[in-house]
């Protein structure tokens, strides 16, 4: 993973917006509702130096949760912008661009010269997203759309659009009496891919006469063949093999 | 044709092993640095959940680590068959690599439970991190915090006494009046079969491991160098 460029990036402004943790004069939230109080502002400097040292240690993961935390207590700025740092560096352009994005919205009194570069990263992140777009699905459908395992709120706008970030990505939509249907595919950084959904009825089961009861016997035997020419490059390779040289094998005590 | 007939099922049935698929859980513990000029070593244990942690774990098992001058990760792939068993790891943290230095009279101890690490076919991923050697000065530091791993008791170990000494999240087991800070690793904390946020992989309709949903991916949240 390359994230040389944003670590530096996080760590810089860590540096020069650090002190603005426990300091409120610089750069402080302007949501109304955020009045941390002493204790809730240390936690969220011990969050804020928790998440800065995840990021040393290119735990992102990690660091994204503790700058998360330090936000919601303190609503400094630069929990938010190191947040979107490190959105970014684990390849989270969606959340990275919205992160930036309200970071503008909500703290109208950062510097000049942050805001260009919030503005810069912001469309960095923006060109980075990928989108998947399903069309052909008429407007009077109400399909139950789910997006690598999360079902989706009910779309009515067509086409539907859905936002991603690049990897290996599934998709099933369904709507009553009908066969789902089924995507999966990889996306790239800003990639855009549109997909053409069609809904095949289920079948029926009435008149004429089931196709498989003449191809079954011929794909049966064609299943055989490949099975065994397969099954033996199979039994070497069905193991998931481990990644690491230090094997344990856990049994039953 | 009867032989040939006699010959193909023996074939298929040679093949039935081959299904016989394992389950790979890629347990990764970012250890902490050597307090500075000493050695220390971790030695890494994984036993099915009916392993108690109130006694010695005998038998073969326990992968060694020597600390280094920084942090580095301890990576373990964990096999099972059995994709319903419930893990215990316990990394014990010794002066000589066997453990067997007086030193190492005290034990000084993290444990966790995973729950549900296993899924046939599929590889799973989990990530802890321990802040630094569970251990302290016997004279110096009693009373004082060992971090997550509790407090700085008389013999030098860091143990608890309630769940409050130790860190958030963490419960402290106790075995004949001494405490251990136990971290408890739920299912959903194991990652694997989906890609995107970090924090929970079960779906947050029924609570189901996506391993269970969706075989098709797999996040890589691997951080061992690969060979």
């Amino acid at each position: 993973m390359s994230v040389a460029l944003p670590r530096l990036a996080a760590l810089s402004l860590l540096f020069s917006l650090g002190a603005s943790i426990g300091a409120p004069t610089l750069a402080r939230a302007q949501v109304a509702s955020c009045d941390p109080t002493e204790e809730e502002l240390q936690e969220a400097q011990a969050l804020f130096i928790a998440g800065s040292a995840a990021v040393d240690s290119g735990r992102w993961a990690d660091a994204i949760d503790s700058f998360e935390r330090s936000y919601a207590l303190s609503c400094r700025v630069a929990a938010l912008y190191n947040l979107a740092m490190a959105l970014r560096a684990l390849g989270r352009h969606r959340e990275a661009r919205d992160t930036f994005d309200r970071i503008v919205r909500d703290h109208d009194d950062i510097p000049d010269d942050l805001r260009d570069t919030i503005d810069e990263f912001r469309r960095e992140e923006a060109g980075r997203v990928a989108v998947l777009e399903l069309v052909g699905i008429d407007g009077s459908l109400r399909p139950e759309v789910s997006f690598d395992g999360r079902r989706l709120a009910d779309v009515a706008e067509r086409p539907i659009v859905i936002e991603t970030d690049a990897g290996s990505h599934s998709l099933v939509a369904r709507i009553p009496e009908h066969q789902p249907f089924l995507w999966d595919g990889e996306l790239s950084d800003g990639q855009r891919e549109s997909i053409a959904v069609a809904f095949e009825p289920l079948p029926t089961g009435e008149g004429g006469i089931d196709p498989f009861v003449i191809l079954g016997p011929i794909l049966a035997a064609v299943a055989v063949g490949v099975a065994i020419g397969v099954g033996v490059y199979l039994h070497e390779d069905a193991q998931i093999d481990p990644l690491s040289d230090r094997l344990v094998t856990v049994e039953r005590n | 044709m009867r032989r040939a007939r006699v010959a193909l099922a023996a074939l298929l049935l040679a093949l039935v092993p081959g299904c016989a698929q394992n389950a790979i859980f890629e347990l990764q513990i970012e250890l902490p640095p050597a307090p500075s000029g000493e050695e220390w070593y971790a030695v890494v244990d994984a036993r099915d959940s009916s392993w108690p942690f109130d006694t010695p774990w005998l038998g073969p098992g326990g992968e060694t680590f020597e600390l280094g001058p920084s942090r580095q990760w301890a990576c373990l792939s964990v096999q099972s068959f059995d994709q319903t068993l419930d893990l215990h790891v316990r990394v014990q943290f010794c002066r000589s690599p066997d453990c067997l230095a007086l030193e190492d009279g005290v034990l000084r101890e993290r444990w966790y439970t995973i729950e549900h690490p296993f899924y046939i076919g599929r590889r799973t991923y989990h990530r802890a991190s321990i802040d630094a050697v569970p251990a302290c000065d016997a004279e110096m530091d009693v009373g004082t915090s060992c971090g997550d791993a509790g407090l700085c008791r008389s013999e030098g170990r860091c143990g608890c006494t309630t769940s409050a000494d130790c860190g958030e999240g963490l419960r402290c087991e106790r075995v004949d009046g001494e405490g251990t800070c136990l971290h408890a690793i739920g299912r959903c904390s194991i990652e694997g079969c989906i890609d995107g946020r970090t924090s929970n992989f079960c779906s947050g309709e029924d609570g189901t491991h996506y391993c269970e949903i969706n075989p098709t991916f797999e996040r890589d949240g691997y951080q061992c160098e690969m060979d």
